[in-house]
């Protein structure tokens, strides 16, 4: 096991390597640079600066004007010693946006899916072992609707249904006077009435994944010689559902649960946006539209990663769940 | 003589009696009053008296209402490249400001005199002016700036219009400085000098950032420091002089910016402004996402970022939010199509560069349909020169030919170019191709309005030309550009009140990036003489060097007068496919006291400043 995780790792490190590359240049891939963007917004301001030198004079100062290759040995180099660069547009390092999001990413999309599991497993599991009745046909139809609303307009709809109500919310993780205010009891409270509104809206759309991939599962392993093998030892229908068959079942979910981690802030993008989450998904789109290469580059990478350790994870519970995987 | 000298003495006596009488609520012997919030900072020893932190001759201004003190307005941004919303709503002085009848109204500075030949301008600043941090601000702060700007080692800051031209600079005495200039400027330039000065950095603050004046720094720190145009948290540091001051700000968050307690500007009561206490931005992912907002009540004054395609939404919910939705006039003209006249697919350039051609597709726009679609019959048909209320106003003759609607006209002048349908699609073939004009529509710009140009592709298809809409980034817009890459693009044409007040987007005067050109080798051609680029046709290349020779022109009435020759030469010719004039929406509070019915809102104006956010009130 430990030579596997091992082995895991050392191919992690390479894939990441060649990532790096993949990323640096899939970012500057597009037309134009930050400085066209600069002058773009400039000009969308109905203001004028003397283009004709500054661009160069600009591109020069930023460093923008030198071969790619170059840029990345020196951005790898940099990134090695835990310096991201420089973000363009907030004009602070990367590293202290980063800072500042990772926390309320891993928050927010750790909640959310908690709570599609948590919501999403017994109902797949009740659904299965109830085929084809009522409330089977109920849970589906929920779950259906849940995976055909796209989570930012639930998220939406329950903004537009919390401002109606007067409550004020208009989105964010605090009201208005607790952003820079110090922790408190209150603060804390009014982070809870913020915070179900991501989950909710974002858990949702999994919840139907998992409730349709829970039931298909358990249903095929409800057929398995050995589900009627411990039924005909007379155990109790929940312990043969339970400890037998979903504890296999559950095998597909881990994986998925793997490759989900990086989707929860590249997936929820623009849930993100409309709820004004201060996460990463956002800024990480506006870096893209204003080519703060640094800042995008920088955040493409933490979803990579998020990627890589993701699946190294769920490959390693997955053996944990189900002993009879061997990697060796 | 010295009669009239002691009747004006005894007047000041009378006055300066009469209006210390006034002020009940400020100290005994107190000349001005102040918001109490600072009056309790007076009375803790925190903050020295209003009249010692106000300058020797405040600027006085007359607000409809004098008003109370009190009260956040609230306001949403859009990330840290916003800086404007936070400048445009007041965080920054101004030497003079635009009023709505384009006059310049003294701020900061007192008066500013041309010398004979208008190669140097003298600005005279108010005594007794202060940072946020209660330092002098003086002559030397102005000096400073523009010559940083002037420095290429300094890239992060750069100089506008004006200051580019300045050769030097010279300090008179605290209060008075001299720019020398390369070459005589006319007075439109004023514009540039007086309103676009966002160029005044403390210097006091900033030296110890400034390499020049401390070994230990780089040019990067003085980056920081400066905050330049940009949102950061160097801007807490940093003194302003505006009527707020930013003093809190957390990234992709909000900012809050409270009363700046030495602004320079009293009512005609004797009071400080602002009257507002304070300025929240609340942080948007995106625009569309101020509606809601609004509906909950947390705008209480914007107009940057308010959509007008939201109108309907912003009245359906005025009474939940409290608050009024007021139309106003935009300085710009509303968006037009910007034909590219080098574009690289000959026919369709030999097709631009008819005169018929153009007007062809100009007769077949329907303007009043746009007018009545998009901005509920709110908007005039206009064409491609300036407003009635600009001094290069060409002509009411002018206006009704653009008003002009005639399918039937411009089907007679495409058979006259001998452009005719020959396979029988409805679309009109040239050298045996379809002629179809591709226009570049950027997605951002909340101002402007969506959906003209999909109105325009359906009238053309009368006259048998096919319009296709490309939406792409404006950032990828403007980049194209410089690749010659599009045939026709959307712009929303800025300064219609005055083009000579920004020529650039006006004509092409500008190589590289002219904003607003009409094809980037045009402009090569013109800025090069000649030398490279695609030369222009006769009549682009008469009209560019009027609207040059009508920006050098030193004597307004001449300037006027080559300026309306530009203007007409423009109309005639169809310089580029001008659709409305313009208008947007301000969202302002219901208890908001101050904000007119209606107003000018435009670039020049800066904004939600043609409020004059520190004027208002809540009753």
């Amino acid at each position: 096991m430990y030579a596997y995780i091992i082995r895991r790792l050392v191919s992690i490190a390479i894939v990441f390597f060649l990532v790096t590359i993949l990323v640096f240049i899939l970012v500057q891939l597009p037309p134009g640079d930050y400085i066209d963007y600069y002058i773009s917004r400039v000009a969308a301001g109905g203001d004028s600066v003397d283009i004709d030198q500054i661009s160069n004079q600009l591109r020069s100062y930023y460093g923008l004007d030198q071969p790619i290759v170059i840029r990345y040995f020196n951005w790898l180099g940099d990134m090695l010693t835990g310096d991201f660069g420089y973000s363009l547009q907030h004009n602070i390092p990367v590293i202290q946006l980063i800072q500042k999001e990772i926390g309320w990413t891993l928050l927010v999309t750790v909640l959310s899916l908690l709570f599609s599991w948590v919501i999403g497993i017994p109902l797949g599991i009740y659904s299965a072992v109830r085929q084809y009745s009522f409330s089977d046909h109920v849970v589906t139809f929920l779950g259906f609707l849940g995976l055909s609303i796209p989570s930012f307009f639930l998220a939406l709809l329950i903004l537009f249904l919390l401002v109606s109500a007067g409550t004020g919310i208009t989105g964010g993780l605090f009201s208005e006077e607790y952003v820079s205010a110090a922790w408190s009891f209150a603060k804390f409270v009014d982070l809870l009435k913020h915070l179900w509104i991501p989950v909710v809206a974002i858990g949702a759309a999994q919840i139907a994944t998992i409730i349709r991939i829970m039931r298909s599962n358990l249903l095929d392993i409800l057929e398995q010689q050995f589900v009627t093998t411990a039924r005909s030892k007379g155990l109790r229908e929940w312990v043969v559902i339970i400890k037998h068959a979903v504890r296999v079942a559950i095998n597909p979910l881990i994986s998925l649960a793997g490759m989900q981690a990086p989707r929860l802030i590249s997936g929820i993008v623009i849930t993100a946006i409309v709820l004004d989450l201060p996460i990463m998904g956002p800024t990480y789109v506006t870096a893209l539209r204003s080519q703060d290469v640094l800042l995008a580059t920088a955040y493409l990478l933490i979803i990579s990663a998020f990627l890589l350790f993701g699946n190294l994870i769920a490959d390693i519970v997955l053996a944990w769940v189900d002993p009879r995987i061997k990697y060796d | 003589m010295m009669r009239m000298l002691k009747r004006g003495f005894m007047f000041c006596i009378l006055l300066v009696v009469g209006t210390s009488f006034l002020f009940a609520n400020g100290v005994q012997g107190q000349q001005y009053g102040e918001a109490p919030s600072l009056a309790k900072l007076v009375e803790e020893g925190k903050l020295p008296p209003v009249d010692e932190r106000l300058p020797e001759n405040p600027k006085v201004v007359n607000p409809q209402k004098i008003g109370q003190y009190g009260g956040t307005i609230y306001m949403a941004y859009k990330g840290p490249e916003d800086y404007y919303n936070l400048w445009k709503a007041g965080t920054e002085g101004w030497l003079a400001e635009l009023t709505q009848d384009m006059q310049f109204d003294p701020s900061l500075a007192t008066k500013w005199k041309w010398n004979e030949d208008h190669t140097s301008l003298t600005i005279y600043l108010r005594k007794g002016l202060k940072w946020s941090d209660g330092a002098d601000l003086t002559a030397e702060d102005f000096v400073y700036t523009w010559e940083t700007a002037l420095d290429p080692n300094f890239p992060f800051i750069q100089p506008r219009d004006f200051v580019a031209k300045v050769s030097k600079l010279t300090i008179i005495d605290d209060y008075t400085f001299k720019a020398d200039l390369k070459n005589p400027q006319p007075n439109t330039m004023l514009a540039s000098a007086l309103t676009y000065a966002d160029q005044i950095a403390p210097k006091h603050y900033l030296k110890q950032f400034d390499p020049r004046s401390n070994e230990k720094m780089t040019v990067q720190d003085l980056e920081k420091a400066w905050s330049q145009e940009r949102i950061t948290e160097a801007l807490v540091a940093k003194p302003q002089c505006g009527a707020w001051k930013v003093t809190e700000y957390v990234v992709n968050e909000r900012i809050v910016a409270e009363r700046n307690p030495y602004y320079h500007k009293v009512d005609s009561e004797g009071n400080q402004l602002p009257y507002i206490d304070r300025i929240i931005w609340q942080y948007v992912g995106d625009i569309t996402k101020i509606p809601l907002l609004a509906k909950a009540g947390k705008i209480s004054l914007q107009g940057r970022h308010i959509a007008f395609k939201d109108y309907t939404t912003y009245k359906t919910n005025e009474k939940e939010g409290g608050y009024r939705t007021i139309p106003v006039k935009i300085a710009a003209l509303g968006p037009s199509m910007k034909f590219n006249y080098a574009v690289e697919d000959k026919t369709l350039r030999q097709l631009f560069w008819m005169k018929d051609f153009r007007w062809a597709l100009s007769l077949a726009t329907n303007r009043e349909e746009i007018g009545d679609k998009i901005y509920f019959g709110q908007v005039e048909p206009w064409g491609p020169f300036a407003y009635r209320m600009s001094p290069l106003f060409p002509g009411e003759e002018y206006v009704d030919m653009y008003k002009n609607y005639d399918p039937q006209k411009a089907n007679e002048l495409l058979d006259g170019l001998g452009v005719k349908d020959t396979d029988g699609d409805g679309i009109r073939e040239a050298d045996g191709k379809p002629i179809q004009i591709v226009v570049d529509v950027d997605t951002g710009g909340a101002g402007g309005p969506h959906g003209v140009f999909e109105i325009v592709s359906s009238q053309w298809k009368k006259i048998g030309v096919d319009l296709k809409i490309n939406t792409i980034d404006r950032s990828l817009l403007v980049a194209r550009w410089g690749e010659n890459a599009q045939q026709a693009y959307k712009w929303e044409t800025a300064a219609a009140i005055n083009p000579l007040l920004n020529p650039r987007h006006w004509a092409p005067t500008i190589y590289p990036h002219g904003y607003g050109n009409v094809g980037e080798p045009i402009a090569q051609w013109i800025q090069t003489e000649g030398q490279e680029g695609v030369e222009p046709p006769e009549f682009i290349k008469e009209y560019a060097a009027l609207i040059e020779k009508a920006s050098g022109t030193v004597d307004p009435e001449e300037q006027i007068r080559i300026g309306k020759e530009a203007m007409k030469m423009a109309a005639e010719n169809v310089y580029f496919l001008s659709t409305t004039d313009y208008i947007g929406i301000v969202i302002a509070d219901a208890g908001l006291e101050n904000v007119p019915d209606a107003w000018l809102f435009g670039n020049q104006h800066k904004g939600i400043w043609s409020v004059r956010p520190d004027q208002v009130f809540y009753k």
